[in-house]
């Protein structure tokens, strides 16, 4: 040891001064263990609103399109073969509620075989909606309540690692109120009337990102087509198609990645009936045409393009320069390359390698600007 | 206060300032240098603490733990400047004359597990890929990992080499062994338990063998490349700290961050591209010898060395960048959209299965900025005279004792084999390069009975810098009771040797020696002490600053 180690010393060797040295620290020695720091980040990591454990925890999302933020809290049980069992409830900031519940089946065959269950009760309060076209005016929005109980069950089948399957069934009971009628029942279809749904579902994906919640690469390509069918023989029944493709093209080793996605969606009314307010394609949001204010555009069909310029200053953060081009159309026919509306705007998404925790962005629209917080990619 | 006042005042401090610096201040001791740290106590009552991992994470990130005065020299150097054998390390490199046959052997003492079944005790089935612990015939406990699949060679490879080179470098690390897993020879215990990823703890079944080895590369003939690990001796009782001392160890009582073999562990982390070198990837182990019981420091877990990051190639950033970016670095590539383009993202890279991926040239490679995932407290002490002796270690790891331990890597691919001993010996020029003419490098001093100064100039000889014009030595009589030196005389040449000037009769010289023209740091003099010994000059002291 050098001098600076061991100071004045009456000892006669070197040994013998760093000897004392011990023997001075065993008359006090303690126990090696967490400091009181590290006690309370492990209970903080370890809760399961972190870890997605067992038991208790707060609950942050969104209710409904257009609802606001919402806290609650969920209580989440795992089981063999994971098999789960998770309930949350919560309450939003225009006083919006939800008690969800999703039941998942053990997997069956290696995880090629996977069955779940929801149930669902929400009341979703003032749900905008501006009167069908693209040429609606702002100023005439319309707020209704829905009230929705929902049942669904899920099977999802895997052949492969990328390919899904899947298929459902939701037994869909809403009521929508308002407390001032603006459209009548032409222009707004369903609005104040209680309606109960079969919905059966088919989808076939195709999904090669590494990650559904956060990808640098890949492509998701998915059809859906579903059946609505009114129980109660109301005027409402229509089939529903929607297809999207979502592209990630790495630059430079994925310091750059070129995004688009196209969502197109499709509704046809049984001959006779309309496709109900609720139910209606619309745009507008923090993930379909960004930069217009929720739902602000609403009719039977609607095409979104979104591209995006994304660097990635961080590896827990991207930022990116997007635009959407979106329209609602009463037809497929009525789709115009001249009637999109248009935003731009910048965001800041913060990640991990697979999921997206929060993302930040100012839109641009004709209507203005508008801010987007949400805790997912928009695509 | 008055004039007389001030003057008492003077006078008062004057005298305990005298007494202060009249102390008696021992430089040397008989004893001196010594070699192996005394480990004079017994351990009694350690017990195990196995710290959190993301607590050590954000700990290191954003608190900084340990001595918050930087730029203090190491605290565990003898008086030679060197690292005493001890708890953490033992003098291999440089110290003793190793031979590749003995770097291929490393710390292994067998031949790895006793022929027989292998009973699984426990499994580790969070992450990417899978690994066992199981005990083999002999009732010795070992640990398998596997490659994960389609990289064959590459992490069970990497982890070898980076061991066997650790090893060498003088650090205690774990046996290893490359070897042959089938399934048909895993047993499990009856007492083992799985925790699946997402459910509960419950007893271990045949399926949960399955699984874990679908996570694995598996051979043509449904058997599995593994590396087995042998538990170290004695009883865990945690991971190294790089800060502090373990409060229950009476024989630790230089605090970690001021070891000098924990600060240069960042150099020979650098050198093998051991991203993943942090406490978790260590073990403090009770282990009794000639009756007393001492805690030792391994190194293990070198997975994410080279080429490899164990669940895959290395990714480009690891090495450049740590687990989480500088602030300042982030904001410039906001504000430049994203062409503030990291050299990883662009330079070329070798890569194959069996061995990774690493960058093709490491002409340029600038060991310096290498990052690893998380830094730590010893790696922020760390002072270029740390660098220095950390690199002076490495000087002496020749490349046959390079490609002797990838060959042990057993990688089965000899382009790769000899790409990655070439890299291992390229990075190792490139830390040579850069550390070692950093801080003056003479080296070697000695002093013969004629009074001939004899000394070398490390960066000159490991032709990593241009001769210096000339030295200039400054001699002193040296007080060893009040560690006062004296000028007697100052001599200049151009090369070694030096001849003494004459000396007034003393029990011990310091000389300072530095450069002349030559490089900025290589003005600062080192420090030699020589002490009589019967007409003869021993040397006792050494000092190299920054």
């Amino acid at each position: 040891m050098s001098p600076i180690a061991v100071p004045v010393a009456a000892q006669a060797t070197r040994v013998e001064a760093i000897a004392e040295q011990q023997a001075e620290k065993s008359k006090e020695l303690g126990a090696e263990g967490p400091s009181e720091a590290e006690r309370v980040i492990r209970r903080i990591l370890k809760s399961p609103f972190l870890i997605g454990g067992d038991g208790l925890y707060p609950w942050f999302g969104s209710i409904y399109s257009g609802t606001g933020m919402a806290i609650g809290a969920g209580f989440l049980k795992r089981l063999e073969n994971a098999a789960s069992f998770n309930v949350h409830s919560g309450i939003s900031m225009n006083n919006s509620l939800v008690v969800r519940g999703t039941v998942a089946a053990p997997e069956l065959w290696r995880g090629m075989l996977k069955i779940d269950g929801a149930a669902q009760w929400m009341d979703a309060r003032g749900v905008s909606f501006y009167g069908f076209g693209q040429h609606s005016d702002l100023g005439q929005r319309e707020r209704f309540d829905y009230s929705p109980t929902e049942l669904t069950g899920n099977v999802t089948l895997k052949p492969r690692p990328r390919i899904a399957l899947a298929g459902s069934y939701t037994f869909l009971d809403f009521d929508t109120q308002r407390d001032r009628r603006r459209f009548d029942e032409v222009q707004a279809p369903g609005l104040d009337r209680e309606l109960r749904y079969h919905l059966t579902r088919g989808s076939l994906v195709y999904d090669w990102r590494p990650a559904a919640g956060y990808s640098t690469h890949g492509g998701y390509y998915r059809a859906t087509f579903e059946r609505n069918l009114e129980a109660r023989g109301q005027q409402y029944s229509f089939n529903a198609q929607e297809y999207e493709v979502v592209q990630l093209l790495p630059l430079v080793r994925e310091q750059f990645v070129l995004a688009g996605r196209a969502l197109m969606t499709l509704t046809h009314a049984d001959q006779g009936h309309a496709v109900p307010i609720a139910l209606s394609p619309f745009l507008g949001s923090g993930s379909a045409l960004r930069g217009y204010a929720n739902r602000r555009f609403t009719d039977r069909n609607r095409l979104l393009l979104s591209g995006e310029y994304r660097w990635r200053p961080s590896r827990y953060l991207d930022m990116a320069l997007f635009v959407d081009a979106g329209q609602v159309a009463a037809s497929r026919r009525q789709f115009d390359l001249e009637a999109f509306d248009t935003a731009w705007g910048i965001g800041a998404r913060f990640h991990g390698p697979t999921f997206t925790a929060l993302r930040v962005e100012i839109a641009r629209g004709r209507e203005g600007l508008r801010l987007v917080v949400a805790g997912s990619q928009p695509f | 206060m008055g004039v007389g006042a001030c003057l008492r005042a003077a006078v008062v401090l004057a005298a305990i300032a005298s007494v202060d610096l009249g102390a008696q201040h021992r430089r040397f001791y008989p004893d001196d240098p010594i070699w192996r740290e005394p480990m004079t106590q017994d351990v009694k009552s350690a017990v195990r603490y196995e710290p959190d991992l993301p607590y050590q994470t954000i700990e290191n990130l954003f608190w900084r733990p340990g001595d918050k005065v930087l730029g203090q020299r190491a605290k565990n150097v003898n008086t030679v400047d060197e690292v005493p054998d001890g708890a953490f390390y033992v003098n291999r490199a440089g110290r003793v004359p190793l031979t590749p046959a003995m770097v291929a052997r490393g710390a292994n003492t067998g031949n790895g597990p006793a022929p027989g079944k292998w009973t699984v005790v426990s499994a580790k089935s969070d992450g990417v890929t899978p690994g066992f612990t199981i005990r083999d015939s002999a009732n010795e406990l070992w640990f398998i990992k596997f490659d994960p699949p389609g990289w064959r060679g590459m992490a069970t490879g990497s982890e070898i080499v980076a061991a066997k080179l650790f090893w060498a470098a003088g650090y205690h690390t774990a046996e290893y062994h490359i070897g042959q897993l089938v399934p048909s020879n895993l047993a499990i215990g009856k007492d083992t338990r799985i925790t699946p990823p997402g459910e509960m703890p419950r007893p271990m079944n045949q399926g949960d063998i399955s699984w874990l080895l679908s996570r694995a590369d598996r051979d043509p003939d449904g058997s599995y490349r593994v590396i087995l690990s042998k538990a170290a001796p004695g009883r865990p009782v945690g991971r190294i700290k790089f800060h502090g001392t373990r409060a229950d160890d009476p024989n630790d009582i230089v605090p970690h961050e001021h070891r000098r073999e924990l600060r240069g562990y960042f150099v020979f982390a650098a050198w093998l591209n051991h991203v993943d070198a942090k406490g978790i990837n260590s073990l403090s182990s009770l282990v009794t010898e000639n009756g007393r019981s001492f805690i030792r420091h391994y190194l293990l877990d070198f997975g994410s060395a080279l080429g490899s990051a164990a669940v895959g190639p290395r990714e480009g950033w690891e090495g450049y960048e740590a687990l989480v970016e500088e602030p300042g670095e982030i904001g410039r590539r906001v504000l430049s959209l994203g062409f503030n383009i990291p050299v990883w993202r662009t330079q070329a890279y070798f890569e194959s299965p069996s061995i990774g991926r690493l960058p093709r040239d490491h002409s340029k490679w600038d060991p310096e900025k290498w990052w690893p995932h998380i830094t730590n407290a010893a790696f922020r002490h760390m002072r270029p005279d740390d660098t220095f002796w950390a690199a002076m270690k490495l000087a002496t790891i020749s490349d046959d004792m390079i490609r002797a331990a990838v060959a042990e890597g057993q990688f089965g691919d000899r382009a790769a084999e000899e790409f990655l001993a070439k890299a291992i010996a390229d990075r190792r020029l490139r830390i040579l390069q850069t550390f070692v003419p950093k801080v003056n490098p003479i080296v070697d001093p000695a002093l013969d009975r004629d009074g001939r100064l004899t000394f070398r100039n490390a960066a000159v000889d490991l032709a990593v810098a241009d001769r210096a014009p000339a030295y200039r030595a400054l001699w002193y009589t040296f007080d060893n009771d009040t560690d006062k030196a004296t000028l007697v005389a100052t001599t200049e040449e151009t090369s070694s040797p030096m001849l003494m000037p004459a000396m007034p009769s003393s029990e011990y010289i310091k000389v300072d020696l530095a450069a002349v023209g030559g490089p900025e740091p290589w003005a600062k003099p080192v420090s030699a002490y020589f002490r009589r010994n019967s007409g003869a000059w021993t040397p006792v002291g050494f000092e190299r600053q920054p």
